[in-house]
C-alpha cells in the first residue's frame, strides 16, 4: 500500500558509522554501526514512533536527520527535497523546518542564559525584529507550552524538569517547525509529569499541524501517541507497521521480547525468552539478532533478512516471519 | 495516563509561588558572602587594590607626598615608628605623615613610601601578565577546543609562510615584495573560501592544497606541552636577559610564559560544553558559530578561567618579586617588593625591617589571592552549588 499524500520526511538506507580508534597512533580499527541501512517516511501531521534499546542508534539517526552528525551514507528528503547533499549554508531555512527536544532537560539548556534568551534565540531566527515584537512572540511560546510569561527572566535551575522540558519545547517552536524530532523527551521525567508533556506535544500537534519523529524506549507512551512504529535493533529497522498493528500483532522476535518486557502488556501468543542473554557470538554474516533469537535456523546464520511485508503496511525484517502467526488481523494482505 | 488533555495538564505545577529570581552571578556573590575564607581573600585583595592605587597617587608625580626616591644619608637604617631628626634635615626632606612608619633603608629612604610604590607594580604586574595570558589562553584553548578536530591543510600552512615572510620582508624595508606576498596570500585565502562554499571538487593541480597535515588540537596542545617544558622561571630569565629591563618587558614576558594552563582549562571546557545539548539546539536552530562561542559555551567556561587567573595573578606576583630579588626585574630606582627585599639582604640582622616589610606584604597579598581563588573554586563547582 502506498501512501497517497507525499511523505513529510522520507529516510533512505542512512548509514553512520563510527571509527574506532585504538593504539598510540590512533588507526582506525573497525567500526560502530551506529546507523545501518534505516528507512523511515513520515507523513504529515503525523507520529512516527522510534523505538529500541540503549544504543541502538536512534538518538543517532534523529541527528542525522538534524543535520548535527553527517550521514555516511543514503539520502533524507523533507518535502520531497534532497538534504543531504545541501552545504550548511544552502540548508539554513531548512533548519528552520525542523526542530529537535532533547532528553535531557539539565543540559538541554543554556544554565547561563533566561528563559527569554533561550528562546530568543530562536525568535531572532525566525526573522522577527524589533524588541517588542520578539517579546510578543516568547510570551507566546510560554503560554502556547504551559509556562506563566513571568517565568521568562528566570534561569533554568530554578525550573523544575517538566518545566524546563516546556522551555525546550518552547525554544523548538520558535522557528515555526513543521517536523520536530523529541528524543526521548520524557524519559528523564516523572511519571505525573511524562503525561504532562505527552498531552502537550499532542495538544501542540492538533493546534499546530506537526509532524513528530517520537524516539522512546517507553512502549505504552509510543502505542499513545504514535500513528506509526519502527522498531530499531543494531542500527536497523527491524519492524515497521501502524501502531496498533504493532501492539496487536508483533512479529519479530525482537518485538515480542520488547513488548515482553513491558509490564502489563497484552498476552502474545509466542513467547520468547524474556530478557535471553547472548548464547552465541554475534552472527558476522548473518541476522543481528540471530545471536539471541530462540528461532535462530540455518537460513539467519548465512544471510541477513530483507524487509518482508506481513501485511498491510506492516513489515518484518525476518525470514521466519510469513510463517509466523503475527497478521492475523489483517488476513486479505497475507503473502 | 490521561487520553484527554485539559488546560490544567498543560500548566505546570508549582508556578504560582516560585521562589524570588536570582541570576547565577547573584547565586556566587551570595555563596561567596557564606565562605569566608574567600571573602577574606576578597577583602584583602580590595584593601590592597585601594593601597596600590593610593599609593600610586602620593608616590609619583614631579614633587609627590611620599618620595621613595629621596635619599637621606644622615637617616639610614632607623628602625619603624621612629621620629626623624629634625635637626639635621631640611624641611622638604622630612617625611610627610612625622615618621618612618616602616623605618628607612640603607641609603636613608622612606621604606613605607617604597612600598606604596612597589604594591603598584605588583598590582599591574599582576593584572597585565594574567590578563596576557588568559587572552592568549582562551584564544588558543577556545580554537583548539571547538574547532580542534578540524586538520590543518597545507594551503594553511602556505598561507601562513607567505604572511610570515611578507611581515619579514617588511621590517627589510623591501615593501613591493612584501605587499606582493600579502596580496597573493590572501587572494588565495579568499579563492580557496569561496571554492569551499561550492561544492566542487578542487582541480588536480590543485589537490596538495587540501592535503590535510595534523589536527588543530594537535598542534596548540603539543606547542603548550612545549611550552611546559621549560622550567618557565629560566625561560622568563633568559628573555629578560636579552631584553632592555623595563617593567612593561617582565610585565609582557611573563604572560607570554604562563598561558599555558589556561589554554587548558578552557580547551577541557570547550570540549565538554561542545558535546551538550543546549550547545546542539543551537546549531539546531542555525545559529552562527561566533554565536555559539562567546553567547553559548564562553559564559559557562569563564568559571575556570577566573579561578586560575586569580591563582596566577599571585604567581605572576611572586614571579616578579623572585626577578627583582636577582636584580633582573624593574630596574633601580624604582622600588618593587621584590629588589626592596634584595636591597635589604644584606642587613637583614640589623634592619631586619628591610626584608620583613616586603616579605610579609608578599605573603599576605599572595594568600590572599589564593585563597580568593580556592574558594571560587569551591562556590563555582555546580556540585557544591547544589547543596546549598
Amino acid at each position: 500500500m502506498i501512501s497517497k499524500v507525499t511523505p513529510l520526511l522520507r529516510v533512505e538506507a542512512l548509514k553512520k558509522y563510527f571509527p574506532v580508534r585504538r593504539g598510540f597512533l590512533q588507526q582506525v580499527g573497525g567500526c560502530v554501526r551506529a546507523v545501518d541501512g534505516v528507512d523511515l517516511e513520515i507523513q504529515p501531521k503525523q507520529t512516527l514512533g522510534l523505538v529500541g534499546e540503549s544504543g541502538c542508534g536512534k538518538s543517532t539517526v534523529a541527528r542525522l536527520i538534524m543535520r548535527l552528525l553527517t550521514p555516511d551514507g543514503g539520502t533524507v528528503r523533507f518535502d520531497g527535497r534532497e538534504i543531504t547533499v545541501l552545504n550548511e549554508r544552502a540548508f539554513k531555512p531548512l533548519r528552520k523546518q525542523i526542530q529537535m527536544i532533547f532528553q535531557d532537560p539539565y543540559s538541554s539548556l543554556n544554565p547561563r542564559m533566561t528563559v527569554a534568551q533561550t528562546i530568543s534565540d530562536g525568535v531572532r531566527m525566525a526573522g522577527i525584529k524589533g524588541k517588542s515584537d520578539q517579546r510578543k512572540r516568547i510570551r507566546q511560546l510560554l503560554e502556547m507550552v504551559g509556562m506563566p510569561v513571568a517565568s521568562a527572566g528566570r534561569y533554568p535551575h530554578e525550573f523544575s524538569g517538566g518545566q524546563r522540558q516546556r522551555v525546550g519545547i518552547a525554544r523548538a517552536l520558535s522557528v515555526s517547525p513543521q517536523l520536530i524530532l523529541c528524543d526521548e523527551p520524557i524519559s528523564a521525567l516523572d511519571v505525573s509529569i511524562q503525561a504532562q508533556i505527552i498531552n502537550l506535544l499532542k495538544d501542540l500537534q492538533a493546534e499546530l499541524g506537526l509532524s513528530y519523529l517520537f524516539i522512546s524506549h517507553d512502549l505504552n507512551v509510543v502505542s499513545y501517541i504514535c500513528d506509526h512504529v519502527c522498531v530499531m535493533y543494531r542500527g536497523r529497522i527491524v519492524e515497521s507497521a501502524p501502531a496498533s498493528d504493532l501492539f496487536d500483532h508483533p512479529c519479530h522476535p525482537y518485538t515480542l521480547r520488547l513488548l515482553a518486557a513491558v509490564p502489563e502488556t497484552t498476552e502474545v501468543g509466542w513467547s520468547p525468552q524474556v530478557g535471553a542473554g547472548s548464547q552465541r557470538a554475534p552472527l558476522p554474516d548473518g541476522c543481528a539478532f540471530g545471536d539471541q533469537c530462540p528461532d535462530c535456523h540455518d537460513d539467519c546464520v548465512i544471510e541477513p533478512p530483507a524487509m518482508v511485508r506481513v501485511g498491510g503496511q506492516h513489515y518484518v525484517r525476518c525470514w521466519n516471519a510469513t510463517r509466523r502467526q503475527c497478521s492475523a488481523a489483517d488476513p486479505e494482505g497475507r503473502h | 495516563m490521561a487520553t484527554t488533555a485539559n488546560p490544567v495538564d498543560r500548566m505546570g505545577t508549582d508556578e504560582t509561588h516560585m521562589p524570588p529570581s536570582r541570576s547565577p552571578w547573584a547565586e556566587t556573590w551570595h555563596l561567596l558572602c557564606k565562605n569566608r575564607m574567600a571573602l577574606t581573600g576578597l577583602v584583602i585583595f580590595l584593601v590592597f587594590f585601594g593601597v596600590a592605587v593610593a599609593g600610586l597617587t602620593v608616590t609619583s608625580g614631579k614633587d609627590p607626598i611620599l618620595d621613595p626616591a629621596r635619599v637621606r644619608l644622615q637617616e639610614k637604617l632607623r628602625p619603624p615608628f621612629s621620629a626623624p631628626k629634625t635637626d639635621s634635615l631640611r624641611s622638604e626632606e622630612l617625611p610627610a605623615l612625622g615618621i618612618y612608619i616602616l623605618g628607612t633603608d640603607d641609603l636613608g629612604r622612606d621604606v613605607f613610601a617604597r612600598m606604596l610604590q612597589g604594591a603598584w607594580v605588583s598590582l599591574t604586574v599582576g593584572f597585565v601578565a594574567v590578563g596576557i595570558a588568559v587572552g592568549i589562553g582562551i584564544l588558543l584553548g577556545g580554537i583548539s577546543g571547538y574547532y580542534g578536530r578540524q586538520y590543518i591543510q597545507s594551503g594553511h600552512i602556505l598561507f601562513w609562510l607567505l604572511l610570515v615572510l611578507a611581515i619579514v620582508l617588511a621590517f627589510q624595508k623591501i615593501l613591493s615584495a612584501a605587499a606582493v606576498l600579502l596580496i597573493v596570500a590572501i587572494a588565495g585565502w579568499l579563492w580557496k573560501k569561496r571554492h569551499d562554499r561550492r561544492v566542487s571538487p578542487l582541480p588536480v593541480c590543485l589537490k596538495w592544497i587540501a592535503l590535510p597535515t595534523m589536527q588543530v588540537d594537535t598542534l596548540i596542545m603539543r606547542a603548550v606541552d612545549i611550552m611546559l617544558c621549560f622550567p618557565s622561571f629560566f625561560l622568563i630569565l633568559t628573555v629578560v636577559a636579552l631584553l632592555p629591563p623595563s617593567i612593561y618587558n617582565i610585565m609582557v614576558i611573563i604572560g607570554l610564559t604562563s598561558w599555558m594552563g589556561t589554554t587548558r582549562f578552557v580547551r577541557a571546557e570547550f570540549l565538554s560544553l561542545r558535546e551538550q545539548d543546549f550547545v546542539a539546539a543551537a546549531r539546531a536552530l542555525g545559529i552562527s558559530d561566533t554565536r555559539i562561542i562567546f553567547r553559548h559555551i564562553m559564559p559557562n567556561a569563564v568559571a575556570p578561567v577566573l579561578v586560575s587567573a586569580t591563582l596566577g595573578i599571585a604567581s605572576a606576583m611572586l614571579t616578579e618579586a623572585g626577578l627583582s630579588f636577582l636584580g633582573f626585574g624593574v630596574p633601580p630606582p624604582h622600588a618593587t617588593w621584590g629588589n626592596i627585599l634584595s636591597d635589604g639582604k644584606a642587613f637583614i640582622f640589623d634592619a631586619p625591617w628591610l626584608t620583613f616589610a616586603p616579605g610579609v606584604a608578599i605573603l599576605i597579598v599572595v594568600l590572599a589571592f589564593n585563597l580568593f581563588g580556592e574558594g571560587m573554586r569551591d562556590i563555582l563547582n555546580p556540585k557544591l552549588r547544589e547543596r546549598n
